[in-house]
């Protein structure tokens, strides 16, 4: 199975640019938990090299199986996961105000970061079973995709979990403009668009969520909370300067000034102690592993793979464009994490089950 | 799958440039702005951070003012400190602990008590220790604060603050004082839900509306505090520059609104006062819109002690006070008595039992399967019209038309005098009574109703409950000809930027729903209850007024049963409630009245002359032009 061909084609430089991700998430997670253990290492990092372990040990078995296989179960592995979507919306464990947690024996799992692998395979399947008739696809092509992206959206918004909603929204989104649509179907879908969101500000959101809107655009306004962990996290990122404060010396976030300083304000403790150097490395590092996303879904040679690693390439962008514009103030914080880098076994197994995809497909490309 | 020409592909391939575009545009906007931040703005973020920090300084907002119909203050602020601690800045709690205790007297138990909380907050919440510190201790502990450097080792101030904030004050002292209820600390529970409801409305150890109008317009007289951002460093002094005060935020405390009420400061003094030492309920409504010029609930707590925190003894005593301090009595359900002939009277003449020429003897009561129901009258009143048996509250005659109408027939024309419902006035604590049907006794009791049931509540004995509140409604119901109406208590909320009409009572306005009973029957009725004060014969007639004509009805509600009073004695916890409701004046009616004195015996005795006085106050402030403009 694992040949000497096979091999030769690894994609190191994606494997490395990955390790490298996972080894900063455990250098930097140790020092945002840092105070909460009397020096020594906290639980986070251990369970979070655990998770990262699963994650690489799962991604490398997956590796033996041809990712075509996953063209016949994509649409049942969509089912469960919207099976699972609807579990949590029933029985969803509340954490941080929003309903996205399932237990099961013991396990805290959330069904959401699975659920974007899973609709990227349904969609990859989609638009690979049904390319357009015409150079770009018509409206009517696109109810049946529509509804799939449409499902775990409204399962998620009924979890009350507007930041992962956004984030299908965006994601499906890309997928649908890569796949290519017609221009007046565009407007309508905009539109349509404009509308629901205008619809879900006025119905669905909660005051807690209108609350961050309000304080993203009317900062002077907001008095407290929302803007005030904004200005704190400005002033945590901005407080790196350059070269940082040094590693396990970010007394700011140290302070506590920072809420969730391991999950979606993980970024600004590296911010703070590696300054502005260290933060662009990072970011190099992600724009790296999603070029090479890119690069391998544009080499791959049939449009399940192209939309499989475009999918992939998309919920890495997505999540880090997302999670940094919250935190650093372009826009609206919504409680999208950043991928390895945040802590939670969901989302790091997610991603890594997304990279190990990436590899498969370009590790497959000759073998037709 | 891989039948597709590989122009497909291709053509997707191409795409792949507008994704490159994307990603490289988002990534270049991300290090721009972290380029702004960390570089351009660097050194002020790391100043911002280092050895300083933003201390935020809550500016607690005043609430609204609660006005009578002519903006006099019924309910206002006063300026209090409080002693708080904002545990970010505490080094070592213990230290602190023990220099308060030092310079305060404070217990350490209390602190400790406060000191709970902290786990449930972020860090830069002050915890409000002590409220309403006295004046000379707010005073010492700031310029302990300022000279901290100065202090010996032994005293760590640190994370103290002294913290402005505008408490309640009653400037009538218990003047309605269950109608505008009290203010409770929000505390951790209430806290996680108004936070959800409200975000950042409210604070930890905020005061919040709990009862009467506090509570109920909670949201309108709420201000919005105002926030005070400065640059402190380590040993707290301020820094300052133009490039702080870029950053920090400056927002000046909203005043809530106003509530603008319908009660008359000076009938609601002169309804009080009538009462002396009795404790029951009075409503005064005016007829035409449903409002409440004058409410009365006795006795009542001392608002003055709880407009700042209590100790949990003291409260713990105040419930548990016999004479129920906290029960709003015109929203509790009673017993009517006679006043609910009226209601009898009615029901009988629209269904047609009774003939208002028709006569009925009375000879001191009925047999009725095998008990004998009394008339209150021993020697009996003989034969009586039914005005008649109005005017002198025959109970045999009733007696009569509640065998001939039934408890369902009865109660139909009670629910459309809107008894036995809440009424809907701006008020939580509203109980809605009981009008008993067959059904209900089935439902409540699995037992038949039985006939005998439809003497004792045709005299407003036996299960009818009713509160004064809605006697007085029904009293208006009466008197207007009929048409329902919302007793309120807000007029109008207040801003400064004008007037806004209190949006409760949009559509409310609306008094013109006519209920289905006739003018002609309804002017019968009146005459007769004009009569009751007119005419010798009448129940009040020893209330009547030189200044104005009343039309009303006396009431007696039973305590305990006539054999237990044989036992015990009527007087004391078992005496009779007295009742009297009435509408004024009788040519042109303007208001209705219900007044209800507890244990106070006859209604003609304990009750109509307090009803008097009210309405002979209205009378002449309405004579003067002060009522209505």
């Amino acid at each position: 199975m694992i040949d000497k061909k096979f091999q030769s084609r690894f994609h190191w430089p994606l494997f490395w640019t990955l390790i490298g991700l996972c080894a900063i998430s455990l250098v930097n997670l140790h020092s945002a938990t840092y105070n909460l253990t009397k020096g020594g290492i906290s639980s986070f990092v251990w369970s979070q090299g655990l998770w990262i372990g699963l994650g690489l040990l799962l991604g490398a078995l997956l590796l033996f199986i041809d990712y075509r296989l996953w063209i016949r179960f994509s649409y049942p592995v969509y089912f469960v996961t919207l099976v699972l979507l609807l579990l949590v919306v029933f029985f969803g464990k509340t954490v941080g105000g929003n309903r996205n947690w399932l237990v099961i024996g013991g396990l805290n799992l959330q069904p959401a970061e699975l659920a974007k692998i899973s609709l990227v395979i349904a969609f990859a399947r989609f638009f690979s079973d049904n390319p357009p008739g015409r150079s770009s696809y018509q409206l009517i092509e696109l109810v049946r995709p529509g509804i799939m992206a449409l499902l775990p959206i409204v399962l998620i918004v009924l979890g009350k979990d507007m930041g992962s909603a956004l984030f299908f929204i965006f994601l499906s989104a890309s997928l649908f403009a890569f796949a290519g649509i017609q221009r007046k179907v565009v407007l309508i879908l905009s539109v349509l668009l404009l509308i629901s969101g205008i619809v879900s500000y006025k119905f669905v959101l909660s005051p807690h969520q209108k609350s961050r809107i309000e304080a993203f655009l009317h900062p002077s306004e907001d008095t407290r909370g929302e803007g005030y962990h904004l200005l704190q996290s400005k002033i945590t990122v901005g407080s790196g300067r350059v070269f940082g404060k040094g590693y396990l010396q970010g007394m700011h976030s140290k302070l506590l000034y920072l809420p969730e300083r391991h999950t979606d304000f993980i970024f600004p403790v590296l911010a703070e102690e590696w300054g502005w150097v260290g933060s662009f490395f990072t970011l190099f590092l992600y724009a790296t592993l999603i070029s090479f996303g890119l690069q391998i879904a544009s080499k791959a040679r049939e449009r399940f793979g192209i939309f499989l690693g475009l999918g992939i390439s998309a919920i890495l962008f997505w999540q880090v464009v997302i999670n940094l514009g919250g935190v650093l103030g372009l826009i609206p914080l919504t409680g999208v994490t950043l991928p390895i880098l945040s802590y939670g076994g969901s989302s790091v197994v997610t991603i890594l089950i997304g990279i190990s995809f990436l590899m498969n497909i370009s590790m497959r490309r000759f073998m037709f | 799958m891989l039948d597709f020409p590989q122009e497909g592909v291709k053509e997707l391939s191409r795409r792949f440039v507008f994704c490159y575009v994307a990603l490289g545009v988002a990534l270049l906007f991300i290090l721009l702005r972290l380029f702004v931040l960390q570089i351009v703005r660097g050194d002020f973020f790391w100043i911002l951070s280092s050895e300083h920090t933003v201390k935020e300084i809550r500016i607690p907002a005043a609430r609204g003012l609660i006005l009578d119909r002519k903006k006099r203050v019924l309910v206002e602020n006063r300026p209090s400190f409080d002693l708080a601690v904002i545990p970010q800045y505490v080094r070592d709690r213990k230290l602190l602990k023990e220099s308060l205790m030092k310079l305060t007297g404070i217990s350490g138990d209390l602190f400790d008590f406060r000191w709970r909380w902290v786990k449930e907050l972020p860090p830069f919440y002050p915890l409000r220790i002590w409220t309403d510190l006295p004046y000379d201790l707010a005073a010492k502990l700031k310029v302990m604060r300022v000279t901290a450097n100065g202090l010996p080792d032994s005293y760590d101030l640190r994370g103290v603050e002294i913290i402005p904030r505008p408490l309640r004050r009653h400037p009538s002292g218990f003047l309605a004082a269950l109608t505008f209820g009290y203010l409770s600390e929000v505390s951790p529970e209430t806290f996680k839900k108004l936070q959800s409801e409200f975000p950042n409305r409210y604070w930890l150890g905020d005061l919040v509306g709990s009862s009467g109008l506090e509570g109920f317009w909670e949201s309108s007289l709420k201000g919005e505090d105002g926030v005070w951002q400065k640059l402190v460093n380590a040993i707290g002094q301020e820094i300052s520059g133009e490039e702080v005060q870029g950053l920090l935020k400056d927002i000046p405390p909203r005043q809530g609104a106003d509530l603008v009420l319908s009660i008359d400061k000076e009938l609601q003094e002169t309804a009080e006062f009538a009462f002396q030492q009795k404790s029951g309920a009075l409503v005064l409504l005016d007829i035409r819109n449903g409002e409440v010029l004058a409410l009365v609930s006795r006795p009542s707590f001392d608002p003055a002690e709880l407009t700042t925190t209590i100790s949990s003894d003291r409260w713990k005593l105040l419930v548990a006070d016999p004479a129920k301090i906290f029960l709003h009595r015109a929203l509790q359900p009673y017993p009517p008595g006679s006043t609910y002939k009226i209601v009898t009277a009615i029901a009988a003449l629209e269904e047609k039992v009774i003939r208002p020429d028709e006569k009925l003897y009375c000879g001191g009561g009925m047999r009725f399967g095998g008990r004998f129901f009394r008339c209150w009258r021993e020697g009996g009143h003989g034969s009586v019209s039914l005005h008649e048996a109005l005017v002198q509250s025959c109970d045999t005659f009733f007696y009569e038309l509640g065998l001939r109408l039934g408890a369902d027939r009865l109660a139909k024309y009670a629910h459309y005098l809107g008894l036995g419902e809440k009424t809907g006035i701006d008020l939580w604590s509203e109980k809605e009574g009981l009008i008993p049907t067959e059904e209900w006794k089935k439902k409540a009791f699995g037992e038949p109703w039985y006939a005998g049931e439809n003497l004792s509540i045709a005299v407003g004995q036996g299960s009818v409950l009713v509160t004064p509140l809605q006697s007085a409604r029904m009293m208006a119901i009466v008197a207007n000809g009929g048409r329902s109406l919302r007793p309120h208590l807000a007029q109008s909320v207040q801003r400064d930027e004008g007037e806004i009409q209190a949006p409760f009572f949009e559509g409310e306005q609306d008094v013109s729903v006519r209920i289905p009973v006739s003018e002609e029957n309804l002017s019968l009725v009146r005459a007769a209850l004009a009569d009751v004060v007119a005419t010798p014969q009448g129940t009040a007639y020893g209330s009547r007024s030189s200044l104005v004509a009343m039309g009303g009805k006396t009431g007696t509600a039973q305590v305990i049963s006539e054999e237990a009073k044989k036992r015990v004695g009527g007087t004391g916890r078992f005496e009779d409630h007295a009742w009297f409701v009435a509408f004024a004046p009788v040519s042109n009616p303007q208001i209705a009245v219900a007044v209800l004195v507890e244990h106070g015996g006859f209604g003609a005795q304990a009750a109509a002359p307090i009803a008097k006085v009210v309405v002979e106050k209205f009378m002449q402030s309405a004579s003067e032009g002060a009522v209505r403009e």
